[in-house]
């Protein structure tokens, strides 16, 4: 997938570790695109509405891709998920889930209801 | 012989057919008067002689009038016709008798005279009311077990108990409970008819519990002896109704004991004309078979609390494997990482110790995560995910085979043909898998031969499955410890590897179908395991 190189990548991870490795790794295959870090699932809805302090949409745009924590505190990453894809303008933003869960209930959840999910990726051992 | 002497003769010889007759006779004038009776009549009513009876005049006996004996004489004068009369009556003489009364009538030109037999039946009444009496008993017994096993709970299955004891008793109302320390809890009441703080008539009347041990009832319970009262108030243990219940016209309370241990006691009350001794006797019967089911009620509940338990129990362990492996593997993901880019990013500066001990690192995260996994998988094998389908046990084996079509030297032989089991074939695939891999890993023959087969059902089993290898064998002592979660009887690299809990998955996944697996080994003759799913 060709990323607009301009463009913001919303990440959404409560894990500072996890975090740590997927900047890594984004690094590592040389994005350029500014990355903006939410901490749980209510920050990264207030940033995709412009909510509380993401009031100013000249410094907080819609981003270009999302990637997502499921496990997340506050509003889950689930939940995340469910509210963008109801959306009709959020609906075409691509979202990339992070999970370590295998728990088919989670896949799930996610895949099935409305073909959410473009793709998830494991965050499996050494990635 | 003279005719006057014969005359003489024959009213003598009916004078002795009269005194010798096995039943009471007497005639009357058309007055009324009796003019003719014999001993027999006179002893069967309770008079002194018949010279009692002969001075009677059946206008003027009240007895006959009271019960109704009179009106039977009377038909039989009016219609010529016998009439008769089974009545139970308390005579002139105060003698309570059943009596089979047969009058009829004659005419002389005097007048209309009746003639009566009477016969004695109280003996014959008395085994027909016993045979009575014994049928109710019978049919209550019977009534309470037909009945117990649709009881829900032991308050449903007390008020059974109770309601049968009122019905056999003829009672009222009554109460059954049981004694709870110094205290007594009611377990079923019947409802006595409150005038006051009565609720709705459809609602249960709420079991009292934790009372106080006094008045009447509280005497059977300290005694251990029933008691009949047809005047409860006069005992000196009776004090008093509650405001609003009924006067209580009789009592009857029995105790319920076991093993000379009085626990509680069933009491009855208002029994039209007052308890009888049959009552107690009666209730005595019955109560050995509500003791008696009472009991079994409370073990089957006791077992099944167990069991609810010990369920409760396996399933928090299992939630608890599996938030405890789940929630391990984060802190695990970030030092496996950590360990990573260790080894990417800092190759230069590190020397071969340094290297090795990383390397060492990510093979024991490798190892815990293999682990954690394995937990994970174990912890969600449970009855409830149970997805049981019927299944054609060589389909079954068909979708498993093909993952050993790369190993070298081996023969799996399918014995005979599988049949078709009620099971969920995820498990059970993974149940053979787990036996036929351990069948190949364990074994250090040339060729690695390999049985799959079963024993046929029969009415008592299900059918047996078998695999059966010609691998290293287990030591019996082991045969416990080849189920038991990550405990391995070989060196981790020996026998390439594995965690330890392929059989204690399968072992809880046939356990899952409420089957058992099993095995038959000796060390180098192989091993056999056997297993069975009951679902």
């Amino acid at each position: 997938m060709k990323l607009p190189s301009n463009k913001v990548i919303l990440l959404v991870e409560d894990c500072p570790e996890d975090y740590e490795a997927t900047m890594r790794a984004l690094k590592k295959s040389n994005l350029k695109n500014p990355i903006f870090r939410c901490k749980d699932g209510q920050e990264a809805l207030d940033y995709l509405y412009h909510k509380n302090q993401f009031q100013d949409k000249d410094k907080f745009p819609k981003p270009c891709i999302i990637l997502l924590d499921l496990n997340l505190p506050k509003v889950d990453g689930k939940e995340v998920l469910l509210t963008i894809k109801s959306d009709k303008i959020m609906k075409s933003i691509p979202v990339i889930v992070l999970t370590t869960s295998d728990d088919e209930i989670d896949i799930k959840k996610s895949k099935n209801p409305m073909n959410m999910v473009q793709t998830a990726i494991f965050k499996s051992l050494l990635t | 012989m003279t005719s006057f002497n014969k005359i003489k003769n024959k009213l003598a010889l009916y004078d002795s057919i009269l005194e010798s007759a096995p039943i009471g006779i007497a005639a009357y004038d058309e007055n009324g008067q009796c003019y003719l009776a014999n001993d027999v009549a006179a002893e069967m009513v309770g008079a002194q002689n018949k010279e009692v009876v002969l001075k009677q005049n059946y206008h003027k006996i009240p007895s006959w009038k009271k019960s109704g004996i009179y009106d039977v004489a009377l038909k039989a004068l009016k219609t010529n016709e016998t009439s008769r009369h089974i009545k139970h009556i308390k005579s002139s003489f105060d003698k309570e008798i059943w009596l089979d009364f047969i009058a009829n009538s004659f005419e002389t030109p005097e007048g209309k005279h009746l003639v009566i037999m009477i016969n004695d039946i109280s003996e014959i009444k008395k085994n027909e009311n016993d045979l009575v009496e014994r049928n109710k008993l019978l049919s209550s017994v019977q009534y309470l077990y037909q009945n117990r096993n649709k009881c829900h709970d032991y308050y449903e299955l007390s008020k059974l108990c109770l309601d049968c004891s009122i019905q056999l008793t003829q009672s009222k109302f009554g109460f059954i409970g049981e004694l709870n320390q110094n205290r007594f809890d009611t377990t079923g009441m019947a409802n006595p008819g409150w005038t006051e703080c009565y609720i709705t008539e459809n609602e249960q009347v709420p079991l009292v519990k934790n009372m106080k041990i006094t008045g009447i009832w509280g005497h059977v319970l300290k005694t251990g002896k029933p008691l009949l009262l047809n005047k409860p108030s006069e005992h000196p243990a009776y004090t008093g109704i509650p405001a609003g219940h009924p006067e209580l016209t009789s009592f009857l309370g029995y105790p319920l004991s076991r093993n000379n241990d009085v626990f509680g006691m069933i009491a009855l009350a208002n029994k039209e004309n007052g308890y009888r001794q049959k009552d107690l006797d009666n209730l005595e019967i019955l109560s050995n078979a509500i003791i008696e089911i009472l009991f079994n009620m409370n073990s089957r509940l006791l077992t099944q609390k167990y069991i609810q338990e010990i369920e409760e129990s396996n399933k928090k362990l299992d939630e608890f494997a599996y938030i405890a492996s789940h929630d391990l593997k984060e802190p695990l993901r970030a030092i496996s990482n950590y360990s990573l880019f260790l080894q990417e990013d800092y190759t230069d500066i590190l020397d071969a110790e340094g290297k090795r001990f990383i390397k060492t690192i990510v093979n024991n995260t490798k190892r815990m995560d293999t682990l954690l996994n394995t937990l994970l998988r174990y912890s969600r094998v449970g009855r409830k995910n149970l997805n049981v389908q019927q299944t054609d046990m060589n389909k079954l084996l068909m979708n498993i085979l093909p993952n050993y079509q790369d190993e070298k030297n081996i023969e799996i032989i399918i014995d005979r043909l599988l049949p078709e089991v009620d099971c969920d074939q995820t498990f059970v695939e993974e149940i053979f898998f787990n036996l036929i891999s351990n069948a190949l890993k364990y074994n250090i023959n040339d060729i690695k031969v390999i049985h799959i087969g079963y024993t046929p059902e029969t009415l008592a089993m299900p059918p047996i499955f078998y695999v059966k290898d010609n691998g290293i064998g287990i030591d019996p002592k082991d045969h416990e410890n080849v189920f038991k979660i990550f405990k391995r009887l070989h060196g981790r690299d020996e026998f390439q590897g594995g965690t330890g809990a392929g059989l204690t998955i399968a072992k809880k996944m046939v356990e899952a179908h409420n089957g058992k697996i099993w095995l038959e080994s000796l060390p180098e003759k192989g091993s056999t395991f056997y297993f069975y799913l009951g679902v």
